[in-house]
């Protein structure tokens, strides 16, 4: 140790203390047994080595430093670039300021910052954070991925890229505005970008701020011309800029990595290595780029760190300490669905654009694990899906293909749905799940998985998943559906393929139920939803009242047509799909009155009721639309034969009761009557005067007398409202 | 009941056997990522449980957007514009069918859903509707396809509704497959027969109205069309209530088919050339609502123009439209892709925000989520992009959002042109058809370098021409964003005597 290193650790004693050291650069992937090579490739790469020596070849630059007085702590910025390897043990950075004294190292860092910070003098705004932002924080950095590179709260994880010193780094707003878009700062896909909105970014933000207690009350920066000049030749002296600024890089900034010895330090920048990277770094021998795919796809993965989550050929996954922060919400799918899934053969799998969408982050088909797959940048991901796409290359399978693929989709369909290979048991189908099971979407297959892959897995899931809990229907090549397609596992498979062609369009398979989707009161307020109802054209407004009853009105005939109890409505025929279907009533004691208009001007009590068509307006009719009251309760207004009528319907608090009120704005003449119910049974009712009792104890009770009318078969209850201005009817079911 | 249910369940179903293979989506622009830097898509977080699939948007005088959805609820929502929205969601009226039309007039709304036009107030100041008057049903409405697709006010205080077929390939209720305009009074009045499937309609930014017309049955292509009163938009299904609409004058002359529009238009007199013409997967599959930018710059260069979204392909486009001998004509351009579901509808915010939402459910789409809100933001970066497409009388004018580069802007090899047309078929949809190469002989930069004159050699009248400009470049060496535009020719004007 030099005399300056004896110094540096004298300051940064009271660091020590709190548990931090001087340590070598964090490259979580090398300690993975690559091959001696790619370990070479991987160190030298991820030391930035290349941004002064070769400028060639894939390697960790540094941090953007466009808008970086608006985004840092010149503070922080000050100490940690005198001293980076005190201030942030673990880092890549390395130190280039080793060969200084201790006064020069804070005048030389001192007057980076201010030719950095040139003209902001404010400091970074203090927030205060929420303490429920920090909790809702703890739990993202905990599952979504963060701790597959990063250390977790009282755990002490092995090969963590370092978090240290953030909140001295970051106000939260800078924090948040660097976590929804890392790669903006870091292009080169090192920290990836996880997807997070603004608001995720916010509270992660806090979490990692929260015991953040004055980010820079000094100052951000204050100085002379002569001081920002002196700042700039440093930056750009020292070399500052071939890893902060590539494309302004010199690329004759130092001879190139074959041309010198690296038996021996870096005469300009000091990493802290440990001793096995110094004996990597000297047994280096620098390769060809590009790398054979196969190596290029091993380093790639390291400096991604994609092995932290994935394993391929017997590398990486996620280790046994950090393990458990693979969480999933179902954990009935077993381990596959909290781990992200091995990577052997993704080439051959994978759709290349499939594999250019999840590795931009916007895969998304397993909903059930909590891991997300970040975006790693559009720069940085083209050469991989080449690579894997050579690399994993099997030899096309001879497959025997069904004639017509547009025919074969029913046979499809059919041998996925419940009576068959009841694929939708596990598998979800628009998000659908059958079970209890939602293993991937059956409409996302086709779009990503390679036709070849697709038959070799399904003829034996085993052999590539030994843990998978997906059965082979086809043991040996033999179908469990012999009658299928005679048997053939090419063409059932190939029939299943073309039924998953359709993707969203696909049919739904036999067996997948949609859940229903309940709609009626939430509290006081009865709820109204025009839409068509059983027995009603097109018309319909339904009413659920808090109390239990339920109506649905026709407003092409303005009349009251069905009634029950309980829970008002299930929507799933109106709320999925285009909506072809009828609101379903949900609860029980169901009666339909009669179809057809409820007034009627008739030669006699005795004539024939007019009849219109279901989808029809009445005639002589024209609805005005209602007004609801604070309950939301109903009055519709309507006009028959020009007389303005108001027809209110009040439910009680008593119980399932409603009262009905027909308001009408002139006498009513002669020859109009109401038709109150219809059927073959109509009873009038012992106790209640004008009181009748229908199906499922249906009582209305009328305030004008009614008269028993004979319909064909069944008799009809009907009002002569003649010089009436009103009408109270009260339905009522009884206990 | 149920022996009246199966009829129609069975119905639907043979209905989706008889409908054309559905295929693929088609390929992206894959301009996305570069479009995000001038428009950034931001999305409206929807607290649970309200579920809210957009169908029509009304800003209301005190600043809140009011949102009506296709499940019948209209929220007043708050908050909307901030940078990173957390808006709150007042529910102000529920309980509609299919909420495909609002439009804001003293505070009250009116709502058009698929039975009625519907005024909607809230009289007693508790911020909640409490009436709800029908204020028009004189329409037919015997299936649930039957949508009804509403404007905002024109200038006189109409609302004009644009009435889909049944199922979208009949027409077997009253006035399915027309127009109608509502007047102040309430009355409805028959302006233009011929629609198909409707699914938007409002004012073009020159006081014409103009729909949004989707592809299918004599619809080679998706369109924008002039609501020409007494006009005959196309499809003939509807002729069958020409007796119920005296004011539209006699039943005209069926149609040919299969056949050319410039043909066919010189036949039936009531037939309106379509004005812009998407070409279909290109400039998406199923055009939607649009809305006029009226933003005042806040929403970049585009101001006075057409925004239009897709409802299969989640992708939001522009279009311009100029009026040339009597007949109303314009060009589509493609804007931006990438959003989340299928758009239904858009609207400016107070901001001059271009708010959209849509549905995922019943056809295909691109955007394949639920119960979502965008929100597309100017960054405030200039996109180079062609603005608009003026025709002239031997070639066309192209004005930029950024000053050309004399090198490659005058070089007539920097554009190339096609021309095409559909057949006009009472078959579904149309190939693209009799196709020609017009050349471009000269292209001339004006001072300001904002706009080059093409002079063409081959312009044909009744095809869209196609524009590929990808070899220009602007004085600041940016390169178009979009490289294609696409202008329907129905008119060419005469040479004015002044040139």
């Amino acid at each position: 140790m030099s005399p300056n290193h004896l110094l540096h650790a004298a300051c940064a004693l009271p660091l020590l203390s709190l548990g931090l050291a001087a340590q070598e650069p964090q490259i979580p992937a090398s300690h993975h047994s690559f091959p001696a090579p790619i370990q070479g490739e991987l160190l030298v790469g991820e030391l930035g080595c290349a941004a002064c020596h070769d400028h060639s070849g894939d390697w960790k630059s540094g941090p953007r430093l466009d808008g970086i007085k608006d985004r840092l702590s010149a503070n922080y910025l000050r100490e940690y670039i005198a001293r980076p390897h005190a201030k942030k043990p673990g880092t890549t950075m390395p130190d280039l300021l080793a060969g200084y004294s201790e006064e020069e190292k804070d005048e030389i860092a001192g007057a980076i910052v201010d030719y950095l910070f040139e003209g902001k003098s404010e400091p970074l705004p203090l927030q205060a954070v929420e303490p429920a932002a920090v909790e809702r924080g703890q739990a993202l950095y905990t599952e979504i991925g963060c701790v597959a590179c990063h250390n977790a709260d009282d755990a002490d994880l092995p090969n963590s890229y370092p978090l240290i010193g953030v909140d001295e780094k970051y106000s939260v707003k800078t924090l948040t505005a660097f976590l929804e878009d890392p790669l903006k700062v870091r292009p080169d896909g090192r920290m990836p970008d996880l997807n997070l909105t603004h608001w995720e970014a916010k509270d992660l933000a806090s979490y990692l701020l929260r015991e953040q207690k004055d980010p820079a009350s000094a100052p951000q920066s204050n100085s002379s011309p002569a001081r920002i000049a002196e700042g700039k030749k440093h930056f750009e002296g020292l070399g500052c800029v071939q890893c902060h600024s590539p494309e302004n890089a010199l690329e004759d900034f130092a001879p190139a990595l074959a041309s010198i010895s690296l038996a021996a330090d870096c005469s300009k920048a000091h990493y802290e290595l440990s001793p096995e990277q110094k004996e990597t770094i000297a047994a280096f021998k620098p390769q060809t780029h590009p790398l054979p795919p196969a190596q290029a796809i091993q380093l790639k993965m390291a400096q991604m760190n994609c092995y932290a989550c994935h394993s391929r050929d017997e590398i990486g996954g996620p280790s046994e300490q950090r393990d458990p922060f693979f969480t999933t919400t179902n954990l009935n799918l077993g381990d596959q669905a909290r781990i992200p899934p091995p990577l052997d053969g993704v080439g051959a799998k994978l759709k290349p654009k499939a594999l250019r969408k999840i590795l931009r982050g916007d895969g998304g088909v397993r909903p059930y694990m909590k891991t997300r797959m970040p975006n790693f940048g559009k720069d940085n991901i083209e050469d991989l899906i080449a690579w894997l796409g050579e690399v994993d290359h099997v030899e096309p399978m001879e497959i025997d293909r069904n004639e017509d693929p547009d025919a074969i989709r029913k046979t499809g369909w059919e041998l996925v749905g419940e009576k068959n290979l009841a694929c939708n048991a596990c598998h979800t189908f628009l998000g659908e799940k059958s079970t209890t099971l939602d293993a991937l979407d059956l409409s996302v297959m086709h779009g990503r998985l390679k036709e070849d892959w697709f038959h070799r897995y399904l003829r034996n899931p085993q052999k590539f998943h030994p843990t998978t809990i997906m059965p082979g229907f086809w043991p040996e090549g033999r179908s469990v559906r012999p009658g299928v397609l005679d048997g053939n596992a090419d063409k059932q498979i190939d029939a299943i393929w073309q039924y998953l062609s359709k993707g969203r369009e696909a049919r739904r398979p036999i067996g997948v139920r949609p859940e229903p989707i309940p709609y009626g009161p939430a509290d006081d307020e009865a709820v109204l939803l025009r839409r068509q109802y059983n027995g009603i054209g097109k018309r319909g407004i339904g009413v659920g009242y808090p109390s239990g009853i339920n109506i649905a009105f026709d407003a092409g005939k303005m009349t009251l047509r069905t009634v029950w109890q309980g829970d008002f409505a299930e929507m799933s025929a109106v709320w999925r799909g285009q909506g072809s279907g009828f609101v379903k009533e949900a609860g029980d004691r169901l009666v339909q009155l009669p179809a057809g208009p409820s007034l009627a001007k008739l030669p006699s009590m005795e004539s024939a009721w007019p009849i219109v068509p279901l989808e029809e307006n009445a005639p002589n009719f024209q609805f005005k639309g209602y007004s609801v009251d604070q309950k939301q309760r109903p009055t519709f207004r309507y006009l028959f034969e020009g007389i303005a009528v108001e027809d209110k319907l009040l439910d009680s608090a008593d119980g399932p009761s409603l009262t009905r009120t027909l308001t009408f704005a002139e006498e009513i003449p002669e020859g109009v009557y109401f038709r109150l119910a219809q059927g073959s049974d109509l009873q009038a009712h012992e106790d209640l005067p004008n009181a009748w009792l229908l199906a499922e104890g249906l009582v209305i009770s009328s305030s004008v007398p009614g008269t028993l009318v004979k319909a064909g078969e069944e008799e009809e209850l009907r009002l002569a409202l003649a010089g009436q201005t009103k009408l109270t009817l009260v339905y009522q079911y009884l206990d | 009941m149920k022996l009246h249910l199966l009829p129609i369940a069975t119905l639907v179903w043979l209905q989706s056997l008889v409908l054309p293979a559905a295929e693929s989506l088609g390929e992206e622009w894959g301009t996305a990522e570069r479009e995000a830097e001038y428009y950034r898509i931001v999305e409206i977080p929807i607290p649970d449980p309200l579920f809210v699939e957009a169908g029509c948007f009304a800003t209301m005088p005190d600043g809140r957007i009011a949102v009506g959805t296709r499940r019948g609820d209209i929220y007043l929502v708050e908050g909307l514009t901030a940078r990173h929205p957390l808006p709150k969601f007042h529910r102000f009226a529920s309980g509609f069918d299919e909420l495909l039309g609002l439009a804001q007039k003293d505070g009250e709304l009116y709502a058009t859903q698929a039975t009625e036009l519907t005024r909607v107030v809230d009289t007693d100041g508790d911020d909640r509707a409490d009436l709800y008057e029908t204020i028009n049903d004189s329409w037919g409405f015997a299936n649930y396809h039957e949508f009804a697709l509403g404007s905002k006010f024109d200038k006189e205080g109409n609302i004009w509704i644009a009435l889909g077929l049944s199922k979208s390939y009949h027409s077997w209720a009253l006035f399915r497959g027309w127009a109608l305009k509502i007047t102040p009074s309430g009355e409805a009045i028959p302006v233009a027969s011929g629609l198909r499937s409707p699914l938007g309609v409002g004012d073009n930014g020159h006081g014409a109205m103009i729909y949004a017309e989707s592809q299918g049955p004599w619809n080679g292509a998706c369109s924008l069309k002039h609501l020409k009163e007494g006009g005959f938009m196309g499809h003939p299904i509807s002729y069958n209530w020409y007796e119920y609409a005296p004011n539209m004058g006699p039943t005209p002359v069926e149609p040919n088919s299969p056949s050319r529009l410039e043909i066919e238009r010189k036949r039936v007199k009531e037939l309106v050339p379509y004005a812009v013409v998407f070409p279909f997967r290109r400039m998406g599959r199923s055009i939607s609502g649009f809305v006029l930018d009226e933003t005042d710059g806040k929403f970049g260069p585009f101001g006075g123009q057409i925004f239009i979204g897709d409802h299969t392909l989640s992708l939001m486009m522009r279009a311009t439209m100029e009026e040339i001998n009597g007949v109303w004509q314009g060009a589509c351009y493609p804007f931006r892709e990438g959003f989340s579901t299928g758009i239904l509808n858009c609207h400016f915010t107070p901001e001059g925000q271009l708010l959209s939402g849509g549905t995922n459910r019943g056809w295909p789409v691109r955007g394949a989520k639920e119960n979502i809100l965008e929100r597309l933001d100017w960054t405030g970066k200039m996109p180079f992009e062609v603005k608009e497409i003026n025709v002239l009388s031997d070639g066309f004018r192209l004005t930029f959002t950024k000053p050309v580069d004399k090198k490659t802007a005058t070089n007539p090899e920097s554009y190339v042109l096609g021309s095409f047309t559909h057949i006009y078929q009472s078959g579904y949809g149309s190939p693209e058809v009799d196709r020609t190469v017009p050349v471009v002989e000269s292209a001339e930069v004006s001072e300001d370098g904002l706009e080059v004159r093409l002079k063409v050699n081959g312009m044909v009248q009744g095809h869209v021409h196609e524009f590929e400009f990808g070899a220009v470049r602007s004085t600041d060496d940016d390169e178009p964003l979009h490289r294609h535009a696409y202008y329907t020719l129905n008119e060419i004007p005469a040479a004015e005597s002044a040139e």
